[in-house]
């Protein structure tokens, strides 16, 4: 985790710390056929692999990363800012998603930072997802999503 | 669809790439896959992207534009399994601006019966601003 002992207090952003590193939901999700083609469509994605139903139906990489469930959050404020928007995201994948699929989801509340550089200071609120799927307990992604918080 | 002979890929080697303009058609396309698509902001009214600081034109979720990436690397090495994708939303993507989702090789391995590509990954304007970029790995079964 990002170290905080050199920010000010004004800066320092207030949230539930014992939330830190703690799971903050859990949600099965059921991964459909209609589902993988609708994000293949909304990409432009033709590769019949994974944009016309069929055996060997998969899911487009990023189709997780658009996963809003489970919807737990912590309430984090910066005191110097009010304007979020998201600052990137990291994939892992390990295995397809197939129609079917039923993906257990868990989110942590990984970090919590203020950083200042060119453009001024930022505040980042870091959340890592699991997937695992459900008949077989595999690892299937992680994701971890950061945003942005500025005046 | 361009796809690779990857025996022959090597460091230097570039993804033809997934040129994309990101009209709001698009953008509410993939809103819409949360239903998120009538909602009023930022991604469908240029207004509330100016009031939020993003300039004049409203913009394009990030994950849409990460989502070009991966979708430019599978176009390109279709067999190979993507491992990894890291991508830092630098700037505002814009919409009705043209976008070209690229990918080039850093680095080449083999492991276990398996090539592994490390790729700089980047969505690029047609003036050279590359509001998203990162890196990906690719792992693809040698053959």
């Amino acid at each position: 985790m990002a170290d905080e002992s050199k920010v000010s207090p004004d800066l320092e952003p207030q949230f539930d710390r014992s939330k830190l590193g703690k799971v903050l939901g859990e949600a099965d999700i059921t991964v459909t056929e209609e589902a993988i083609l609708q994000f293949a469509e909304a990409v432009g994605e033709t590769n019949p692999r994974f944009s016309q139903p069929g055996p060997d139906l998969e899911a487009l990489p990023g189709m997780l990363a658009i996963i809003n469930r489970p919807q737990a959050r912590v309430q984090v404020r910066f005191p110097f800012a009010t304007v979020g928007m998201p600052a990137g995201t990291t994939m892992e994948m390990f295995e397809s998603v197939r129609p079917g699929d039923v993906l257990h989801v868990s989110v942590k509340l990984a970090d919590v930072y203020v950083k200042t550089g060119r453009s001024g200071t930022m505040g980042f609120v870091v959340y890592d997802k699991e997937f695992v799927r459900k008949r077989d307990g595999k690892l299937v992604a992680r994701v971890r999503q950061s945003s942005l918080t500025r005046p | 669809m361009t796809t690779a002979d990857y025996t022959a890929i090597d460091v230097g080697d570039e993804a033809p790439g997934v040129v994309v303009h990101f009209t709001l058609d698009e953008v509410k396309s993939f809103l819409s896959i949360q239903g998120q698509q009538n909602r009023e902001s930022r991604f469908t009214n240029p207004d509330v992207a100016a009031r939020e600081g993003f300039g004049a034109k409203a913009v394009v979720p990030g994950r849409m534009g990460l989502a070009y990436l991966a979708r430019a690397l599978k176009e390109w090495l279709p067999e190979g399994r993507i491992a990894k994708l890291d991508v830092v939303f630098r700037s505002p993507t814009v919409q009705n601006t043209m976008h070209r989702a690229g990918a080039i090789v850093t680095d080449r391995s083999e492991k276990d019966g398996q090539v592994v590509l490390e790729l700089d990954v980047y969505l690029e304007t047609e003036d050279g601003q590359r509001p998203q970029r990162g890196a990906a790995t690719v792992v693809l079964p040698r053959q």
